[in-house]
């Protein structure tokens, strides 16, 4: 039972970290747009992780010294990043103002990059975890076995 | 005699794969949340507790005088032990306040996989043991 436990929580960090990985994805797509349904330009956006506790109310009570300290992670939000945005001088391009500055979404290229980085390293720890709690599950399965 | 058979060997066996795979679901939730802002670290302590239990003092033992009393639990038997939950304490917390050391937990994690693989490799060698006492008779 709390081997599956320990595989739900990486389970979890595994989504998490390619929800992520989509937004940092959706972020280098746009760094260029200067249109969106909202009007203006396209604003970076950013996930926020929480942990959650594991298991449910009444395993949890049952069992509370064993539950304890084991959290599941889930995106809680994915906000805007509310810095400005970058002006740059073009009179040609048809989203200038009138002082021929046009208004570029706030992503940093080189950012998102190391964030890409970050967030596939996390995804491979958490492949390293559950092909650890799996190691450890067939191991369990040989007891006995001659 | 069929009490030494079985012997204490395959209780502590049988606990530390229990406390192992709680300290592995505690370590997997640590590399899980390494990047929750404000989360703490947490390890499961067990290993002095269990060393302890599995060394009992024998001062004036409790015994079990009659079929019917019920069976003694002795606060530090070995079926008794318990992990403690422990904050890893950490040097170098960002500024979202998370105390995770991925390489650390991960070396953690590696660790306690190799142990726990070791615990259920002599656990197996305990029981062909058995089965060999049992069989060489006939």
């Amino acid at each position: 039972m709390d081997m599956m436990a320990g595989l739900q929580v990486s389970f979890s960090a595994l989504n998490a970290q390619r929800t992520r990985m989509n937004v940092i994805a959706s972020n280098l797509a746009n760094a260029q747009s200067t249109r969106t349904p909202e009007g203006g330009p396209y604003k970076r956006q950013e996930v926020i992780f929480a942990a959650q506790p594991q298991g449910s109310v009444f395993e949890g009570m049952l069992n509370e010294q064993r539950r304890d300290g084991v959290n599941a992670v889930h995106v809680l939000n994915i906000v805007s990043d509310p810095n400005g945005t970058r002006l740059e001088y073009e009179p040609d391009h048809p989203d200038a103002n009138a002082q021929g500055y046009v208004a570029y979404p706030n992503v940093n290229v080189m950012r998102e990059m190391v964030d890409l980085i970050s967030a596939t390293r996390a995804y491979e720890a958490n492949v390293t975890a559950i092909n650890s709690s799996k190691d450890m599950a067939l191991r369990a399965l040989q007891i006995g076995r001659v | 005699m069929i009490r030494d058979l079985f012997s204490s060997t395959l209780d502590v066996l049988h606990k530390t794969l229990d406390l192992r795979q709680q300290r592995h679901t505690v370590l997997a939730s640590n590399i899980a949340n390494a990047e929750t802002p404000g989360f703490i670290a947490k390890d499961l302590r067990f290993e002095e507790t269990l060393r302890a239990a599995a060394t009992p003092p024998q001062p004036l033992p409790l015994r079990q005088t009659h079929p019917e009393h019920l069976p003694l639990i002795h606060p530090t038997s070995i079926r008794n032990v318990q992990g403690t939950l422990v904050a890893t304490p950490s040097d170098d917390v960002g500024h979202d306040l998370n105390t995770v050391s991925i390489d650390r937990e991960m070396a953690k994690l590696a660790t306690n996989t190799l142990h726990y693989n070791a615990s259920a490799e002599i656990l197996s060698r305990a029981f062909d043991q058995l089965k060999r006492t049992v069989s060489e008779t006939q």
